[in-house]
This record gives structure tokens, C-alpha cells and sequence, in this order.
């Protein structure tokens, strides 16, 4: 029972390593998909210049950014009568998936404050200045994904292993 | 709600509040608010300009400390008149106005960017003009009895100067003999290139043009004619505001069907309508055959002259 006992905790240690190297990526691939979200929008605005309401609900029923519930939400709220940058900072500020990068919180906050609040040409301009602070934000990600992901997963694994080790 | 009322949304902070205070005894009389940058909020009634005290009183001149109009305060009533999609109301801005659900005319002017003549995109409103619709049964007084002849409506070339009343006067002829004031009720094709005949861009919120009325609305003139010859079989051909570049042959094309047309026009006198490029080669084609001429902006409406185009024989109101 106490090898089990042991086994079971250096398990949990190595288990907890990975879940820590798995959050890492997620979190690099939520600010991917925030990338093409922002990518998306721009295309949208300056080749078919759809009205912000029709463009938040296509976003909104895009399998592909499922993983952002706060553009259902703005899809639901916007009715053309209130600014979508005000509803879109309630609607990101309640949502828990906020990335923890600085750069990737700033920039899913900012672009609320663009749609519709300017001709397609300005927003498409600043939405590509956000396209790349988007992409700086998820380089870093991803290079610490890399790095603290394998970090992570060994010391789990080490400390795991330690754990048998000493008990034994 | 009146429709003065249904504008005051579009306003907020301290313009809502001096606008909401306009007594209602007040507000039909009002024909446009107009907001103008670093100057007070001003309204136009039938005496002219008026501005607003901090109680809502017309005054005739500003008040000695009013408050005025600030460039971001601009900038966000015009975010609201489209909905918050100025991306995809470039075209109207580059043309200078935008129509709101009911009809009313949002007139905009500001900096812009233009190239060859043309201009391409605003990029800050200084002046924002709203022109108030108003459906006003009757405004056309006995125009429809006074016009039908034979059985036939003629050709109608409506014209007056600015704020005379000409697209209110159209609205309710096309709504009477929709209706079928003159006998039985006429098939009406109305083209409504800018929104402000029909005033609906969602169901529900536009203007009544009567039971036999189809509505082109946002379609160019011609193109719209043509379209409603070929599929809607109009008994008459209507539209508002003739007389832009490129219209003239548009609409001799479209309309040289034997189809009357009801139209509207700038223009004070037969001479001025006639030296309009735009609109001579309408009038020598013979596409009118009445001309009815309204009465100044003081008194919107008012028919002053109605002439005969082919005899040139002149009758009045």
C-alpha cells in the first residue's frame, strides 16, 4: 500500500509537470487563434466591408474561434445602438480564458475599441499593427512553451521519481 | 413617439438633455436639428434658425454661454447614426449623407480626402445636419384631383428649393393614388435611391406609400426604373431628387417606356429648372408634361404655380 501510495504521488508530481507544459501551449495556441481571429476581421472590413453586427455574429458561428465565447456574447449584445467597444470590455474582462501575456491581453482588449469606430482602410491599418503585436505575443508563447514546457515535464518526471526513490 | 423623438437617441450627455427638453408643443414645428462643430446646437423651424437654452426654449440667437459641439462629441453621434459600422457606410459619407430608419436625412460635411474630383472617404465630421421626416397625410391637398385627367396621371416634375417640402408632397401623392383617390388604385413603382420616400431599412420602420406601392429602395435611378418596367408593371414610375450627374440619360432610358413619372427637383422657376444640365434634357425630351412649382421654405408645401410643359399654358394652385 505505501508503494502504491508512493507510486500514485510521483505519478501526480509527473502529471503535474505535463499539465503545466500542456497549459503553456494552450496558451500559445489561444493567441494563435487570436492572431487569425484579428486576421479575419481585417479581411472582412476591407474586402467586403460587412456592418460590425453581421460581421460579429459570422465570427461568432466560425467553428474555428469556438475557443473566444465573448464574440457570442458581443454577437448577442450589439444591436448598432451602443459603442461594441464598450460591450466588448465587459464582455472580455468576464471572459476566463484571457491569455496571461501582457501583449495578447492588450491586444484582444484593443480590438473591440476598433470595430466599426472608423473607415475599413483606418481599422484594417490599425487592425495590422495589432496583427502584429498579436504575433510578437505569440512568439514568446510559443518559445516558452517550448523551453519551460520541457522543463516542466522533466522536473514532474524527476521529482516523481525522486519521491519513489527516497520512500523506497 | 413623435418623430422628433425618435432622433434623440442618436444624442447624448448634455445635447440629449437640451434637445429632450424642447416642449412638445414645440416639436413639429422643428425641421432640422443641426450640430456644427465648436458652435451651439442649433434647430430650423419655419422662422428660421433657432437655439436651445439650457431649459429648452427656442431662443433666436445663442445663449450667452452655450455650450458647444466638441469634435469627439461629433464623431460619436456620427458612429451612432451608422449603427457603429463606418466601414460599411463609406459610400453614403462620400456622398455627404446618410438616411435613418424613418426617412430622415442625416446631412454630413467635414474634411475629407478626395482625387480626381471625387471624393473618397470623411475623415472628420464638422457638420451634421438632421432633417427631419415627416409623414404628413394631406400634403399634397387637392394635387391628385387637380392632376388626374382623362384617366390618365401625367408626368410630374415636382420642384422647389431646399426645405419646401418636395419629397413630402411626392410621398403623399404616391400614397393617394396607391390608395386610389383619383378612381382605382394605381400600381406605384417608387425608386428611393436614398431611403427618404420609403424611410425603412428595417421592416417596419418606414413611411406609409400606400397598399399598391413597390418599394426600390437604395436602387440608382435608372437601374431601378428599368428593373421595375420589367418586372413590377407600374401604372407610374416614381422618384425623388432628379437632376445628379449622369442621371439625365439613366432615366430617359428608363423612363421612355409611356410609363408617367413622378419626380422631384432643386429649382425655384421653370427658367432655373431649365438651365440645369441635368435636368434640360429631361424637359426637351418631353418626359413632364406638368411642372408643379412649390412656394419658399417658409411655407413647405404650398403649390405656387402648376404648369402645363407641352402647351406651356400656366395655370395655379
Amino acid at each position: 500500500m505505501k508503494l502504491l501510495g508512493i507510486l500514485l504521488g510521483g505519478l501526480a508530481l509527473f502529471l503535474m509537470g505535463n499539465s503545466l507544459a500542456a497549459r503553456l501551449k494552450e496558451e500559445a495556441g489561444l493567441l494563435r487563434k487570436g492572431q487569425l481571429l484579428i486576421l479575419r476581421v481585417r479581411r472582412e472590413l476591407t474586402v467586403r466591408k460587412l456592418p460590425t453586427g453581421q460581421l460579429l455574429r459570422e465570427l461568432a458561428e466560425d467553428a474555428d474561434f469556438a475557443c473566444f465565447p465573448f464574440l457570442q456574447k458581443m454577437a448577442d449584445r450589439f444591436t448598432g445602438t451602443e459603442s461594441p467597444a464598450f460591450i466588448w470590455q465587459e464582455e472580455i474582462d468576464r471572459w476566463k480564458g484571457l491569455p496571461h501575456y501582457p501583449a495578447g491581453r492588450e491586444a484582444f482588449r484593443e480590438l473591440g475599441g476598433i470595430l466599426g469606430g472608423s473607415d475599413g482602410e483606418s481599422q484594417a491599418a490599425a487592425l495590422l499593427l495589432l496583427e502584429e503585436r498579436m504575433q510578437n505575443a505569440l512568439s514568446q508563447a510559443e518559445k516558452k512553451a517550448a523551453a519551460d514546457g520541457k522543463l516542466c515535464r522533466s522536473l514532474g518526471a524527476l521529482a516523481g521519481l525522486m519521491l519513489a526513490v527516497l520512500a523506497i | 413617439m413623435d418623430e422628433y423623438g425618435t432622433l434623440l437617441p442618436y444624442f447624448s450627455g448634455w445635447m440629449r438633455q437640451r434637445l429632450e427638453a424642447v416642449p412638445e408643443g414645440s416639436r413639429p414645428s422643428i425641421r432640422e436639428i443641426r450640430l456644427r462643430l465648436g458652435q451651439p446646437v442649433a434647430l430650423t423651424a419655419k422662422d428660421g434658425p433657432f437655439f436651445l437654452s439650457r431649459e429648452g426654449r427656442l431662443l433666436p440667437r445663442p445663449p450667452a454661454f452655450p455650450e458647444r459641439a466638441l469634435r469627439e462629441e461629433l464623431l460619436e453621434i456620427l458612429k451612432k447614426v451608422c449603427g457603429y459600422s463606418l466601414q460599411s457606410c463609406q459610400q453614403e459619407l462620400a456622398q455627404g449623407y446618410y438616411t435613418l430608419p424613418g426617412g430622415h436625412r442625416v446631412g454630413i460635411a467635414g474634411t475629407v480626402s478626395a482625387e480626381k474630383g471625387r471624393v473618397n472617404a470623411l475623415w472628420q465630421p464638422m457638420c451634421l445636419n438632421f432633417r427631419i421626416a415627416r409623414q404628413l397625410p394631406g400634403a399634397a391637398g387637392d394635387l391628385p384631383q387637380k392632376l388626374y385627367s382623362g384617366g390618365k396621371i401625367p408626368s410630374v416634375l415636382i420642384a422647389g428649393v431646399p426645405s419646401s417640402g418636395k419629397t413630402t408632397l411626392l410621398r403623399d401623392l404616391i400614397r393617394r393614388l396607391s390608395m386610389g383617390e383619383t378612381g382605382r388604385c394605381l400600381q406605384i413603382a417608387a425608386v428611393d435611391e436614398r431611403g427618404e420616400l420609403g424611410g425603412g431599412r428595417e421592416q417596419g420602420t418606414g413611411l406609409d406609400l400606400g397598399p399598391c406601392t413597390d418599394l426600390l429602395s437604395g436602387y440608382p435611378k435608372g437601374a431601378g426604373m428599368e428593373i421595375a418596367l420589367r418586372t413590377l408593371a407600374p401604372d407610374v414610375l416614381a422618384c425623388d431628387e432628379i437632376g445628379g450627374e449622369g442621371e439625365a440619360a439613366a432615366i430617359l432610358s428608363g423612363a421612355g417606356a409611356g410609363v408617367p413619372l413622378l419626380a422631384t427637383a432643386h429649382g425655384e422657376t421653370c427658367r432655373q429648372i431649365m438651365s440645369r444640365p441635368a435636368l434640360r434634357p429631361l424637359l426637351e425630351a418631353g418626359i413632364f408634361d406638368r411642372l408643379v412649382l412649390l412656394d419658399s421654405s417658409k411655407n413647405p408645401g404650398t403649390v405656387r404655380e402648376i404648369l402645363d410643359l407641352h402647351h406651356r399654358e400656366e395655370g395655379s394652385a
